[in-house]
């Protein structure tokens, strides 16, 4: 590095610092806006926190009531045999039971009229049986599955009977075969649990939270004059960006202090719990390095819509749409029902949200946590270019007319 | 000194400077004055480097603002109607600020402040909050800002608009005071012709983006006829008004 370039380096942060401090001070003063950005952030833990509880585990999730089967046809002898094996199905009787599976119930039976007056005449009667479920839901196939079982188990409790007449008999020996089928329900495939929701989910959202504030405080100084006296300072554009950034930066994680210590603490607790000491310290480096990268995208963001937008009605449009993705990121990517697809990497804020998941659910690898991160540094450079071009003196005076 | 020369601006479609040419000395104060819409703002914007001119050259204290307009902003204060302060800081930490941002050393930025907070009645107000002072004291913390680096040249945007009647009086006290203005080239954007007859030594109207007189207050009573300068600078803007904006 040339003498010039460090003497520039060491101007361009001795300028970027003393914007920094200002505008952080001048954040921190701000006791309003301080007590409203450092509440907001703690109802909606408290929100996402009750709503991830009762999300539940898949360990211990089952169907919450009986699955309900439309019976077309003999619907007394499906209750007396199939009804009598478990209270898990509830027959209800139907003319119909593929418009009724699709309509009223999750899933259909089709038995000929008088089941068991037939096999008790005849028991080797073959008897025709359909069973009809909605393949792409996932309680429907939950309950035909079970339903099939309770047909293996009636078979099997048949067969048992046989044996044992066998044995009456004196036709087999009388080490007979035991067979036992469990029924063990699962309605879902996946690798839900509170922790790897519940954090990435908030971080999230308190990272949308940042885009707000800041857009809102960069207007706020324009409207009164402190972006133009800035402007007139003999500081490159880069550094006031850059500035800028920091001192919201700085604001931001303060008033996110709360959620983020309670976020950390709680990921750190339930690794400790859960795993081994070098899971605990991988999980909450990935959560400070997630926080720091998401934050870092979202302030940038902020000022550029504060800086770009002209009147209040556009900050509103622009942060609204910033919180609504933030708000999809954290519903699909962080609280969904399945884990994203690794691919998702590559998306700059919902690809590291992603891969933090991944890794707090024990599934990650540190290439996607890498490649999250560079993607979303990558998009934060990007607009910190863009934050440049926007702090144009000209613009800024055109913008304010 | 600050030199123009056939400075033009358009935004939009409208020609808001046209081939406006003035010199405003140095050690003297030089009146811009016009009516609302006139482009004294305009002009006052393209000299702090807020906007780029389309056609003609500025010169500040020998420095072309299209070749180094960072250069520029190290030899200009500005004071604008809007004072532009961080209501929620103390005026020693915003003035403090602008020093070290303009390259003094901590001490020097002190010593500095001291001086010009001195100079301009403002040194019990030095560790209150800006946003708990009167219209006038803040603006005079603005004129403190524009000063605290010793700038060669301080370019005055309507600094009384808004002010009261003694407000706008103690500042304009202040601006007389040699300490203050002395040896500065000072540019003094107004529409308060009293205001402008008081501290300027030279006049520069404009009127639909063109320069319709240049000279002193007192030649241009002298040659328009009219008893007042008031009146002298009403008739000249009036006829000069009368020819529309270029477009």
């Amino acid at each position: 590095m040339t003498d010039h370039a460090r003497r520039g380096v060491g101007v361009w942060w001795r300028e970027t610092r003393a914007i920094a401090s200002l505008e952080a001070l001048d954040g921190l003063r701000d006791r309003r806006q301080l007590l409203v950005r450092g509440i907001t952030p703690v109802i909606v833990f408290l929100c996402v926190l009750g709503v991830t509880l009762g999300l539940r585990g898949t360990e211990s999730r089952t169907h919450p009531n009986p699955y309900t089967v439309a019976v077309e046809g003999d619907i007394e002898g499906a209750r007396a045999t199939l009804g009598a094996l478990g209270d898990r199905l509830q027959f209800v009787p139907v003319d119909d039971a593929r418009m009724a599976t699709v309509d009223i119930a999750e899933l259909g039976l089709r038995i000929p009229d008088g089941l068991d007056r037939t096999l008790r005449d005849d028991p080797s009667a073959a008897v025709p049986i359909e069973i009809l479920q909605i393949a792409v839901d996932p309680p429907s196939r939950a309950g035909s599955l079970l339903l099939q079982s309770a047909f293996v188990n009636l078979e099997s409790t048949q067969v048992r009977q046989q044996l044992e007449d066998a044995q009456d008999r004196n036709e087999v020996g009388s080490d007979s075969i035991t067979l036992t089928v469990v029924n063990v329900e699962r309605t879902e495939v996946g690798t839900r649990s509170l922790v790897s929701q519940a954090v990435p989910g908030l971080l999230c959202l308190q990272a949308a939270l940042l885009v707000t504030g800041t857009a809102n405080r960069i207007v706020s100084r324009r409207s009164r004059g402190l972006l133009m006296a800035q402007l007139l300072l003999p500081v490159s554009r880069r550094s006031l960006a850059a500035a800028k950034g920091l001192g919201e930066l700085a604001v931001g994680a303060i008033t996110a202090a709360p959620v983020i210590l309670a976020v950390v603490a709680f990921g750190a607790l339930t690794s400790a719990f859960t795993g081994s000491a070098g899971g605990l310290v991988g999980n909450v480096a990935t959560i400070l390095l997630t926080m720091g990268v998401l934050f870092t995208f979202t302030t940038t963001l902020g000022i550029v819509i504060g800086t770009v937008s002209r009147t209040h009605e556009q900050i509103s449009l622009a942060t609204g749409a910033a919180v609504i993705v933030a708000a999809l990121i954290a519903v699909t990517v962080a609280i969904g029902e399945r884990p994203p697809p690794r691919a998702v990497a590559v998306i700059p804020v919902a690809g590291s949200v992603g891969a933090l998941r991944d890794v707090l659910d024990g599934r990650g690898s540190l290439l996607a946590v890498a490649v999250a991160t560079a993607t979303t540094l990558l998009a934060t450079a990007v607009l910190i270019h863009l934050t440049g071009r926007t702090l144009d003196a000209e613009r800024m005076v055109m913008r304010n007319g | 000194m600050i030199h123009v020369a056939g400075l033009a601006k358009v935004i939009g479609d409208t020609r808001i400077l046209d081939d406006v040419t003035f010199t405003a000395p140095s050690g003297s104060i030089t009146g811009l004055l016009g009516p609302n819409g006139a482009g004294k703002t305009t002009t006052m914007r393209v000299l702090a480097t807020l906007l780029r001119p389309d056609e003609g050259s500025v010169t500040i204290a020998g420095i072309d603002l299209a070749v180094d307009p960072m250069a520029a902003r190290r030899v200009i204060g500005l004071v604008t109607e809007e004072p532009g302060l961080h209501d929620r800081l103390t005026v020693r930490e915003q003035l403090v600020f602008a020093a070290r941002a303009h390259g003094l050393d901590a001490e020097a930025a002190r010593r500095r402040l001291d001086v010009v907070a001195e100079h301009l009645t403002l040194t019990q107000h030095l560790d209150t909050r800006a946003g708990t002072l009167s219209k006038g004291n803040r603006q005079k913390v603005s004129l403190c800002r524009a000063l605290i680096h010793d700038p060669p040249v301080l370019l005055l945007d309507e600094p009384t608009s808004g002010l009261d009647v003694v407000a706008a009086d103690g500042l304009e006290a202040l601006l007389e005071l040699d300490e203050v203005t002395g040896a500065k080239t000072v540019l003094l954007s107004t529409h308060r012709l009293d205001e402008a007859e008081r501290l300027a030594s030279r006049v520069v109207g404009i009127a639909a983006g063109r320069v319709v007189v240049d000279t002193t207050p007192a030649e241009l009573v002298r040659s328009s006829g009219a008893p007042t300068f008031r009146e002298a600078f009403v008739r000249i803007l009036g006829e000069a008004s009368l020819g529309g904006r270029p477009t």
